[in-house]
């Protein structure tokens, strides 16, 4: 293979070569079958980036449809299980092997859980009230990281959120795809002052479009909101989308501030 | 090639129809949760692996344009089979071989098509998994570069030079394209040893 390395690459399908590099990189490219994989790859990772990172509220709604689909279709019915075997199977959750879809199923529950989460007071000048956050649905869920969210849990339910911080943030660090992880530890740095930090991991949360995308951003005004900046906070609580997990709370917040 | 009426199933998965899941889940899922249990898997494996297999045929129909041009059953029995088949080999586990139904009455195109999900999915995958191995503030410039938003809006939000932004951008996918092509040379190396 021609000795690009992968930038000049990048930099060739951006069209941010001179005239004789590009032209140079052409002629190598017709016959250096490597480096025209190479190219490829990059249209493909970019491509699939542009169109997978953004929120696809179609997929997470078709995975909640699934979920219930599962219930139905699959638990208790194994092959030969039947009587009370079955029956007792079909009542539980189901322990997921696949990790992404266990995580989701997480968050699921943990999202119904914040839908009918108490409003209670937040000693702030400007805010009086916001959504108590619960950890739930971690439980049951394996060993290893899910253990350490149900200590986290634990905890952050009780409002030992400085307890829970260091256990949420191992766990995210051991997994980083954990949004779970990831939207707790955010809200847990709210409560204990840690605004900034705070914000960093719900807007990466908010952007990577989980199930929490909605309270990601509702926790994002309330922070705004608690320093008294009005106006960002009504633009987070813009970017929840109506119907969506944490669009009751931020109308509620959305009155108090006007 | 004519599009297949089976075309309503993928139609379906995009709306979200729930009938649709539903008579998809009714149909389907007895006989592929039949084949994973008779080659060594359990209840919770066949449930992942019908799920999964239709989150591929999903992504597939919305970012590929993927048409069905057969009927629904085959296509998505083969693409489960694959899934599975991959499934267990990671465990280290032996090739099933066993088989309760009769695919020969369907062409190649069933096959090409359902190897097709499972291959761009697979592609999808690694890409992604090598995404999350990247530094965070890595991670973060790719998400707001790469979803459409005005770059001189990005480089403000990120207190930094549109030039950096562009520069760091390159940088970042040039390290993930490093990762993938690394990743995808250890998982050709250890097939090719198996």
């Amino acid at each position: 293979m021609s000795t690009y390395t992968n930038e000049e690459i990048i930099r060739y399908v951006e069209d941010e070569l001179s005239s004789e590099e590009k032209q140079k990189m052409e002629t190598d490219l017709r016959s250096d079958t490597a480096l025209a994989e190479s190219v490829a790859l990059y249209r493909k990772l970019k491509e699939t980036l542009e169109q997978r990172l953004p929120a696809d509220e179609g997929a997470a709604a078709l995975r909640r449809t699934l979920g219930d689909m599962r219930g139905k279709y699959f638990a208790g019915l194994a092959a030969g299980k039947t009587g009370p075997e079955a029956e007792s199977t079909a009542g539980k959750v189901v322990k997921m092997r696949v990790s992404v879809v266990r995580r989701l199923v997480v968050g699921m529950a943990a999202a119904a859980a914040i839908l009918i989460a108490v409003v209670m007071l937040w000693p702030s000048d400007y805010l009086n009230k916001y959504g108590e956050t619960q950890m739930v649905g971690v439980t049951e869920r394996g060993e290893g990281n899910d253990t350490l969210m149900e200590k986290a849990s634990a905890f952050f339910n009780t409002g030992a959120f400085d307890k829970a911080l260091p256990l949420l943030d191992q766990a995210y660090k051991a997994d980083t795809t954990n949004q779970t992880a990831l939207f707790y530890r955010g809200v847990a740095r709210l409560h204990t002052g840690a605004i900034d930090e705070a914000r960093k991991d719900l807007q990466v949360v908010f952007e990577r479009g989980s199930i929490f995308r909605g309270e990601a951003a509702f926790y994002m005004a309330l922070s705004y909101a608690q320093k008294g900046d009005k106006t960002t906070a009504r633009s987070w609580i813009d970017k929840i989308p109506a119907g969506a997990p944490g669009a009751d709370k931020a109308t509620g917040l959305r009155k108090k501030l006007e | 090639m004519a599009i297949h009426p089976d075309q309503r199933y993928l139609e379906g998965l995009l709306s979200n129809d729930n009938q649709i899941v539903e008579e998809i889940y009714r149909l389907f899922s007895p006989g592929i949760r039949g084949w994973i249990i008779q080659n060594s898997g359990t209840e919770d494996d066949a449930a992942d692996i019908f799920q999964e297999s239709i989150i591929d045929i999903y992504n597939q129909a919305k970012y590929k344009g993927l048409q069905l041009t057969c009927p629904f059953q085959p296509f998505l029995l083969l693409v489960c089979k694959r899934k599975w088949l991959n499934e267990i080999k990671k465990r280290g586990a032996r090739q099933v071989t066993k088989s309760s139904d009769d695919l020969s009455e369907y062409g190649e195109d069933v096959f090409a098509a359902a190897e097709r999900v499972g291959v761009e999915e697979e592609k999808a995958r690694l890409f992604f998994q090598q995404f999350e191995r990247l530094g965070e503030k890595c991670r973060e410039i790719l998400r707001m570069s790469l979803t459409g938003q005005r770059q001189e809006k990005i480089a403000e939000a990120l207190g930094v030079t549109y030039g950096y932004l562009r520069k760091k951008k390159s940088e970042c996918m040039a390290t993930l394209m490093t990762y993938v092509q690394a990743a995808a040379g250890q998982g050709a190396a250890s097939q090719a040893a198996s």
